[in-house]
């Protein structure tokens, strides 16, 4: 009977059986490949626990599939019941028949790896049945888990989403470390390595939780005469599909909300110069007294602003050296675990410029805040003048002609004044103008709202668009709606928004009428660009930069480009690129680097103008490599 | 006039003991019951099958057939109730009379991949009294090529292989759960004369359900009615058709008063005369319908009674086993 049973699952699985083992050597072989290439394995034994990372996992889900979800989808399990043959022996043979293969694979792997190490590694018994021990143990386990799987017929996909939600909610809500728990642990980094000390704790949990799946297998093909399952192997309607689909997605959410609320350990830095003022602290790395200035003015900066914005809080901010970054690029760290904002800067560089450094600071503290909420377009104009408007508070009420180089920068981008549509699109407005220029355009209208309503209003104005707290959830996007530039200035002044515009297209005209000669004077950018087939089914971009009136020598400039994601979203300053020239007279380049076919690029040319103490770019192109006719 | 037997009928459709004659009782079950939830698909359920008779168990489609057998093959677990089998009683089918049974289901979930020559050497690991010789003589008999996979096969063809399986290890019992369901009229034909020439040749034991009459009418030596879970019938055909009758008179007219009753007066006289005829002792109503002008009530009392009765005025009619069958499953008896 049993001998029938297992002569009956090797003629139905041995190519199912074959492709496995194969798929096992592949992937031996590259994950071996790999940690070749890498330089990275220090032990085979290593690649061996690594590989069953993925072999455990492929194995036994192939096995699952093989033993028990295609007898009950096929309904011949109706078949077997009608023989002379118990459900207990036709379950248990499935699962040693799944095991044995997956023990037989093991062994292999082992072996290989053996003979990888016989010649480099000491070697003993004992360590061969740790390591034996340790990988049967887990990947039985990892077996037995999708042995039970298999009973749950259609549902199992919603069980691995689940349990696969339910590790990643541990690992983020509760710390759970999920490399030193039971099979992982087993698996995990000791596993080449440890050669005194079994892990028993690891090893009880795996045998407890493989235990537990072998029971619930057993438990689930014989409840109710083996129909539970033969009801769960039915195809999922579209109802269960889309239910099924819905709860995944809600619970990935409410993980997601719950990380984002769990209040986080505080980031902190060893050797800093701290100072508070209000309730906003600031750490720059370093005790000097370059440091403690630093921190100093930092904090009462951002004191003043919490106050200006009436936000409820910032972040500590801690400032580190980061001495190979250029003295105007500036960096935000990423702190996943732990609480706080942390910028890095050659704050020591002697072209390090305080000012300019505070600009970027407010306007990523406030985004920090608001979750990029004030990064969206229909308010990313006021975030974008905000840093220059707040910069300048102190000179305030100063004619806006006065304010060199920002008005410069505004009339220079406004040629034509500035438009409704200008500002509902404005990150296609601010590519064709370029971040500084942009800003200077957004900074003027700020200007002109705190000169024609008063400081207060301005204040106000800001505080609502920039300064609120939001959720980070649907409703972040309502507020948004509900507080746009528009309808916020309607509110405060109770007037229509276009008559703002034509105030802030009136003051810029007084404005270019005195500085006319100036703007005027000052060289508009052109660019032509050409990609060209280059050998081996790539491309490269010729170049060449043409200014009216001519730029005055020696020339800088530069090609700015990165290669550009599937989407069309928003491309982040740290991956643009830079390829500099200086130069008597503008000439032609090839990009020495080729763009492959099928790539997409984004590019300008960007040229140094005193006058606005900024660059100024020809705008920005997104091209297809090679450009669709 | 009607007239009534002095003794009252031994009537008891349900009960095996009084129809089964002192034979080996292959097969029997005592109070078998099994639910689903709330749906109780066999309730009380006693039958007796007796040794190389060909037994048809008739019922309407969800009447609690399949359930039966699958509580025979032991693939379900009765709620309650005995099975007996060779006279010594069991809990449920296990193995060893798993081993004497042959089983072919309503659908064939065999493996698609294996052949008709491999199903058998599957199957054959199974029993101990698979004969691989009487099986290829049962292919070959049946016209089933060997090396023919199973998913290649047409449906007749199927159930013609589900019925070699089942026979080649020469059981004691035969089970066919409705395996003409899905054959056309030639296929099914065949089939039913293999099935009848086992039975008739090996003096085999069928227990054989189906909802069509005219088989069970020309395959089987005895037949059980189930209806709604319960046993209403148990017993041959010819007693069975013997036993019931159809009374037609026409409406509003009803049958004349039985003798030596005292005369009715015109306005009782219908109602009087419906609950005599209603009143006979042992009868049992299967079916009153009026229509076209007419009364007709299906009843059943033992053959002899019917003898004996007399109606003046009334037709009296033999049913064919088929307007049996819808009286005793169509709907629900009439409650006196």
């Amino acid at each position: 009977m049993i001998r029938a049973l297992l002569a009956k699952e090797l003629r139905q699985h041995w190519p199912g059986l074959l492709v496995l083992a194969f798929l096992w050597l592949v992937i031996y072989l590259l994950v071996a490949l790999g940690s070749i290439l890498q330089d990275a394995m220090l032990s085979p034994f290593e690649l061996l626990g690594s590989f069953l990372h993925i072999g455990a996992v492929l194995g036994s889900v192939t096995l699952g599939r093989l033993l028990v979800v295609s007898e009950y989808r096929e309904r011949t399990q109706l078949f077997l019941d009608a023989l002379p043959v118990s459900r207990i022996a036709m379950i248990a043979v499935k699962w040693f028949l799944g095991a044995a293969v997956l023990m037989g694979l093991v062994l292999a792997a082992f072996l290989l790896t053996t003979l990888l190490a016989w010649r480099n590694e000491s070697w003993s018994l004992r360590f061969a049945l740790f390591l034996l021990a340790r990988a049967g143990a887990a990947c039985l386990a990892v077996y037995a888990f999708f042995f039970l799987m298999g009973f749950l017929g259609r549902y199992r996909f919603l069980i691995y989403a689940l349990v696969f939600l339910f590790f990643f909610a541990a690992s983020q809500l509760r710390q759970f470390e999920m490399d030193n728990w039971g099979p992982f642990h087993l698996l995990g980094p000791t596993f080449a390595y440890e050669r005194d000390v079994f892990p028993w704790e690891a090893f009880r949990i795996t045998c407890l939780t493989g235990g537990i799946c072998i029971v619930g297998s057993f438990f689930l093909g014989l409840l109710w005469e083996g129909s539970l399952s033969a009801l769960f192997a039915e195809r999922m309607s579209q109802r269960e599909k889309v239910v099924i689909a819905l709860v995944i997605l809600t619970g990935f959410y409410g993980v997601y909300l719950l990380d984002t609320r769990t209040p986080k350990q505080p980031f902190d830095l060893d050797d800093a110069a701290m100072a508070r003022s209000g309730r906003v602290t600031v750490k720059v790395a370093g005790t000097d007294e370059l440091s403690t200035g630093l921190a100093e003015r930092l904090a009462a900066e951002l004191a003043d602003l919490r106050t200006y914005l009436q936000l409820p809080g910032l972040p500590s901010v801690f400032l580190v050296e980061r001495g190979d970054l250029d003295p105007d690029l500036y960096e935000r760290g990423i702190l996943k675990e732990t609480e706080g904002f942390l910028a890095r800067a050659a704050f020591r560089d002697s072209g390090f410029n305080e000012e300019r450094f505070c600009r970027w600071l407010v306007g990523e503290l406030l985004a920090a805040q608001s979750h990029d909420g004030v990064r969206a377009e229909s308010c990313r104009w006021v975030y974008d003048g905000f840093p220059d408007f707040w910069a300048q508070r102190h000179s305030r009420p100063q004619p806006m002609e006065d304010s060199r180089p920002l008005i410069f920068r505004a009339l220079y981008g406004l040629p034509q004044g500035i438009t409704d549509r200008d500002l509902s699109t404005w990150l296609r407005f601010r590519e064709t103008l370029g971040d500084d220029i942009a800003a200077g355009v957004a900074w003027s209208g700020l200007e002109v709202l705190a000169s024609r309503q008063g400081d207060e209003t301005a204040r106000s104005f800001v505080r609502h668009v920039l300064g609120c707290h939001l959720p980070r959830d649907v409703r972040a996007a309502v507020h948004r709606r509900l507080h746009s530039p528009a309808r916020v200035y309607r509110n405060l002044t109770g007037q229509s928004f276009d008559s703002f515009l034509t105030e802030w297209n009136g003051e810029l005209d007084r404005c270019r009428g005195i500085h006319h000669a100036a703007i005027e004077s000052l060289p508009r950018l052109r660019a032509e660009f050409e990609f060209v087939s280059a050998p081996g089914d790539s491309y490269d971009l010729n170049y060449r930069l043409l200014a009216d009136p001519p730029l005055s020598s020696p020339v800088r400039y530069a090609l700015r480009y990165c290669a550009l994601p599937p989407m069309n979203e928003e491309v982040h300053p740290e991956k643009i690129r830079e390829t500099a020239h200086v130069e008597e007279s503008l000439s032609q380049h090839v990009l020495a680097r080729p763009f492959s076919k099928g790539s997409r690029v984004f590019h300008t040319l960007s040229a140094e103008l005193p006058e606005l103490e900024c660059s100024a770019i020809t705008g920005w192109i997104r091209s297809d490599v090679p450009p669709q006719p | 006039m009607l007239s009534t037997p002095s003794a009252s009928p031994q009537l008891s459709p349900t009960s095996p003991q009084a129809q089964v004659a002192p034979e080996t009782i292959v097969l029997r079950t005592e109070g078998l019951a099994k639910s689903f939830g709330k749906v109780r698909a066999v309730r009380d359920l006693s039958l007796a099958v007796r040794e190389g008779e060909i037994y048809g168990f008739l019922g309407r489609n969800g009447a609690g057939k399949t359930t039966t057998i699958r509580m025979l093959m032991g693939i379900l677990k009765p709620d309650r109730g005995r099975l007996e089998w060779m006279g010594k009683r069991v809990r449920r089918a296990g193995l060893s009379m798993k081993r004497s049974i042959g089983y072919v289901s309503q659908d064939q979930h065999f493996y698609p991949w294996m052949t008709c020559a491999g199903l058998g050497r599957f199957a054959g690991g199974f029993y101990p009294t698979w004969d691989p010789a009487e099986y290829l003589r049962l292919l070959q008999a049946l016209e089933l090529p060997p090396q023919r996979r199973f998913s290649r096969l047409s449906g007749g063809m199927r159930v013609k292989l589900a019925l070699a399986l089942a026979l080649a290890h020469r059981p004691r019992l035969l089970i066919l759960d409705e395996p003409t369901a899905s054959l056309d009229p030639v296929a099914r034909r065949e089939f039913l004369d293999m099935v009848r020439s086992q039975a008739r040749s090996h003096r085999r034991t069928t227990f054989f359900s189906s909802h069509r009459i005219e088989e069970v009418e020309q395959a089987a030596d005895r037949v059980g009615i189930i209806q709604d879970g319960t046993l209403r019938y148990q017993g041959g055909i010819t007693e069975l058709k013997a036993s019931v009758r159809r009374i037609s008179w026409p409406q509003p007219v009803e049958p004349p008063p039985l003798p030596g009753a005292e005369p009715l007066s015109r306005e009782s006289a219908a109602s009087a005369g419906a609950m005599a005829l209603f009143a006979l002792p042992g009868i049992e109503i299967l079916r009153d319908e009026r229509s076209d002008g007419m009364r007709r009530v299906t009843a059943q009392a033992e053959a002899a009674q019917w003898e004996s009765v007399r109606l003046a005025g009334c037709e009296i009619e033999q049913l064919s086993l088929e307007d049996i069958f819808l009286a005793l499953a169509g709907r629900p008896a009439v409650s006196l």
